[in-house]
């Protein structure tokens, strides 16, 4: 193992004595690699044979990297026994090897699951049912109610699972065939598991049920955003309670984000509840402050986020370059390109203006997800999961990233806009609903650390959403942020390129 | 016979560009310049090709002409001594931003295709990489590279030459965002492209001083963002009057073909020298770097411009013209000739009045720039335009480089010679 690669708390908890761990990984500190070394000092230095090793990852995109990191460390090895997956493939691959609960179990896909429901309740109560089913399910819990049981039913008599099955079906085969449990933890010794702050009761049961002594998970519980309101489950303190005197071992040194922006993330996340240690240092530059502009409206939040945009570019137009429409680079600023741009926003319906102004101006862009539900939370990973059957085509060129701040975990930009940082908006707050804080901060927490050289907050005054005007005050989270860190940028009126009408060349 | 080919221009379609950029004042205004073939501009951009198929049809292979009956409508406006035939080529214009080898680049390309069906697989492709819809001129997060194989599967006849190879900003040797070479940025295709446009700020032998580029065409086209500006710079040619007539004088660099290029003065471009256009500076590529590229007014950085960008470049010294080199004429829009002799606005109301005059009596106006005798133009009682033509064909010229988005300024008049002719009225 080349050990010179890594910084001090990355070798530790290589290298850390097999048996349960938790390595607490903040957002930049190098968890992938920490996970892929690990698994290659297990089959290089430790002698274990690549079928003895379960690594589980959050995301078939994040499984695929995983194991092409680990190939790269292991020149020539053969790694075909070796299991790097989801948890969904996991338990699916055993459930295939055991033919159970049918001879050849099969997924039913996420947008077929509303069908199960015609005639059972009306189309517009489907989703409401449907995510109480899978809630049920996340609790290891069968689905009650009349209509639930009925799913079920159809589900099973067509021979076919959802994705949340997969995990009781599982948890059930062992149950039932202790023999067949045995056979599957004898064969992997080695249990490893990504993106642990983000796992269900269901996958963490699963995972726990097939890890023996040595059981190695990575996790930041300050960027878990996937969590269930009302149905809280804290992965880390089950774990530290299923295995006493388990060791916890930090990753320290950020390497992604400018030290501003890493500074600013921490003192906002420091208003949560530490559930474990929090010994996050930068490593990089102090770099340029967070930039926070507050606008009249939505409308010219987007607008203005595009001239932004148009500025970074370094003009993407001769028209925005002669006139001074985009601004020139200023002191310490650099250049960057479409792909390095990204604009994060709590909910999906705040994609359309900035489409239309990025569309005006004729910048390229690519929206990820569509769907937020009325209660705000993302549709948990399940296009993740989607793509545990098949990628959608990427297409070739370069854009500007357009997502949810859920979506744009585990990715980094060099440069974030983080939009509609309103108090209602994010920290979303629902009629009646008094909202998490806490999970919303480490929401807007995860966004900001997905930042590495410019991070730019906003604020809209009055904001269309979901049929309703609102006037909302700028977000808590943004006055968490101590003042020498952030600059205020004036809202700028609206108005055409100085002086004379630029000239038609 | 010699006839005029501009080939890049923009529609109404794209940013910033006149509502006049339609296919009958295009039609009329060609013949107002002297200009027999011209680029359609935004190939790319659906609602203007759908103009473009209903309103042209298939003149010589390759070449479209306006409708008969709207030739007609257009042709009434033109005074007897323009009147000529106009054919149109289909052209765009696409604008890459990407990112290689950590840097950012942003290049134009002109593309050409000798067919709408061609165009027409061109716009299918780049539709499925961004949005075509909304700029005549199409910004794309795609390599150049790409885009020329983009452009090569769609027809073997359609063409792909770097726009305006020298600006600083958007160009392929653009010192902002640009490469040191063509192979450097096209990579394993960089052989297949065969021309490049040099651009209002620089000059076919600023050019010749690159031997890089002694293998590739120099073109010079308008780039027009308003109808009046066609052909301010242009090719002439003497060949086959067709898309492959064309471009097989330009590929061939054929001097007996592809007879020369007409030119602006390279300092009256906008980014000929170095500067910082805040606050006024104008800088030498000397004076630059001895101010290690620092705005001597600010101190922040000067936008380095073009004559900067080809010394850096060039491994020539000046006045070596290479073999096949197509020949260039330097050139004044008229307007602004007019304007110098009228000391008004280039733009004012008698200008406009005496140019449209002088059309009538003398023909288009890249033949009074080019070829009027100065006596002709005496007799008529012009003799300051005739002395000031006379100065721009034999290039006496006063310059004051343009720089960091300013247009140059250059002056054919001195207050001499209004004393001298002040007796002659010009109105
Ligand atoms: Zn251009
Ligand atoms: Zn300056």
């Amino acid at each position: 193992m080349n050990g010179a690669e890594l910084d001090a708390s990355q070798r530790a908890a290589v290298l850390a004595e097999e048996g349960p761990v938790i390595v607490a990984a903040g957002p930049g500190t190098g968890k992938t690699r920490v996970f892929s070394h690990r698994v290659a000092r297990l089959i290089r230095d430790r002698g274990a044979h690549p079928g003895e090793i379960l690594a589980l990852t959050f995301t078939r995109s994040a499984a695929a990297e995983m194991r092409g990191r680990v190939k790269a460390l292991l020149p020539g090895a053969r790694l075909d026994a070796l299991w790097v997956e989801t948890c969904h493939a996991a338990a699916l691959r055993i459930l295939r090897e055991e033919a159970y609960p049918f001879p050849e179990p099969a997924v039913l896909g996420e947008a077929e699951r509303a069908s199960l429901l015609e005639g059972v309740v009306p189309a517009r109560e489907a989703e409401a049912l449907l995510d109480e089913i899978r809630a049920a399910k996340q609790r290891l819990e069968p689905p009650e109610s009349a209509p639930g049981r009925l799913y079920q039913e159809r589900l099973n008599s067509r021979r076919l699972l959802d994705f949340d099955d997969l995990f009781l079906c599982a948890l059930r085969l062992f149950e039932e065939r202790p023999e067949v449990l045995k056979r599957w933890r004898d064969r992997f010794r080695h249990v490893l598991m990504d993106e642990f702050q983000d796992t269900t009761l269901a996958q963490y049961r699963f995972a726990s049920r097939l890890a023996g002594r040595d059981f190695f998970v990575v996790g930041d519980p300050d960027q878990s955003i996937y969590g269930f309101a009302g149905v809280p489950f804290d992965p880390f303190a089950a774990f530290a309670e299923d295995h006493p005197g388990c060791r916890v071992l930090p990753l320290t040194e950020n390497y992604r984000s400018q030290a501003v922006i890493l500074d600013a993330a921490r003192q906002v996340i420091a208003r949560n509840r530490a559930r474990l240690p929090r010994q996050l240092r930068a490593s990089l530059a102090r770099g340029l402050p967070v930039e926070i502009s507050g606008h009249q409206s939505d409308r010219q939040e987007a607008e203005m986020t595009v001239r932004r945009i148009e500025g970074l570019l370094g003009g993407a137009s001769r028209f925005s370059v002669d006139t001074g429409w985009a601004a020139r680079p200023g002191e310490g600023e650099r250049i960057y390109s479409l792909a390095d741009i990204a604009i994060l926003y709590r909910l999906n319906a705040q994609a359309r203006l900035f489409e239309k102004a990025l569309e005006r101006a004729g910048l390229p862009y690519t929206t990820f997800g569509k769907k937020t539900r009325k209660d705000g939370r993302e549709v948990a990973a399940v296009e993740d999961l989607e793509d545990f059957r098949d990628g959608a085509p990427r297409p070739a060129g370069e854009s500007v990233t357009l997502m949810t701040a859920h979506r744009a975990k585990g990715l980094e930009f060099a440069v974030v806009f983080l939009a509609g940082c309103e108090d209602g908006v994010l920290p979303y707050r629902r009629d009646g609903h008094p909202g998490a804080v806490e999970d919303e901060r480490r929401l807007f927490y995860v966004a900001m650390t997905r930042a590495q050289d410019r991070l730019f907050l906003s604020y809209a005054r009055q904001r269309f959403l979901f049929g309703k005007s609102l006037s909302l005050p700028p977000s808590p989270f943004i006055s968490d942020i101590e003042s020498e860190l952030r600059r205020l940028q004036q809202a700028p009126r609206r108005k055409r390129p100085r002086g004379r009408q630029p000239e038609l060349f | 016979m010699s006839f005029i080919a501009d080939l890049h221009i923009h529609s109404k379609h794209s940013r910033a560009c006149s509502r006049s950029l339609e296919p009958g004042s295009l039609h009329r205004w060609c013949q107002l310049k002297g200009i027999a073939v011209l680029g359609t501009g935004d190939l790319t951009h659906p609602a203007w090709s759908a103009e473009l198929e209903s309103t042209l049809v298939a003149a010589e292979p390759g070449l479209y002409r306006l409708r008969p009956e709207l030739e007609r409508a257009q042709d009434a406006k033109v005074p007897d001594s323009c009147r000529a035939p106009v054919r149109f080529l289909l052209e765009g214009e696409v604008s890459c931003i990407y990112k290689r080898d950590g840097r950012v680049r942003k290049v134009h390309h002109l593309v050409f295709t000798p067919s709408f069906a061609a165009a027409e697989r061109i716009r299918a492709r780049l539709g499925e990489i961004g949005n075509i819809r909304s700029d005549g001129r199409p910004i794309l997060g795609l390599d150049s590279r790409d885009l020329l194989s983009i452009v090569r599967d769609a027809d073997p006849e359609a063409y792909l030459v770097p726009a305006h190879a020298w600006t600083p900003h958007f160009a392929v040797f653009g010192s902002e965002s640009g490469f040191d070479s063509l192979e450097e940025c096209f990579g394993d295709l960089s052989r297949e492209v065969f021309a490049i446009e040099t651009g209002l700020s620089s000059d076919p032998p600023m050019n010749w001083r690159l031997s890089a580029l002694d293998r590739v065409a120099l073109i010079s086209n308008s780039d027009a963002h308003s109808p009046e500006k066609l052909g301010r710079e242009a090719n002439l040619f003497d060949c086959e009057l067709s898309y492959a007539g064309l471009f097989s004088a330009i590929r061939g660099r054929d001097p007996k073909r592809f007879l020369k290029t007409l030119e602006f003065f390279p300092e009256e471009g906008k980014y000929h020298a170095d500067g910082h256009r805040k606050c006024r500076a104008r800088l030498d590529p000397a004076e630059t770097i001895r101010r290690g590229g620092l705005c001597p007014a600010c101190g922040k950085p000067v936008t380095v411009g073009v004559l900067h960008r080809v010394e850096k470049l060039a491994d020539r010294k000046k006045g070596k013209r290479p073999a096949g080199a197509a020949d260039y004429e330097s050139l004044i829009p008229l307007k602004e000739v007019l304007g110098q002799v009228l000391r008004v606005g280039p733009g004012s109301v008698k200008v406009d009045a005496l140019y449209h005059r002088l059309l009538a009596l003398f023909g288009p106006e890249l033949r009074i720039l080019r070829e009027v005798p100065a006596a002709e133009l005496e007799r008529e009682g012009l003799p300051l335009l005739a002395l000031a033509l006379d100065r721009m064909r034999q290039g006496k010229v006063s310059l004051a480089a343009g720089y960091d988005g300013e247009y140059g300024v250059i002056s054919l008049l001195g207050e001499d010679d209004f004393t001298r002719k002040a007796q002659l009225s010009l109105l």
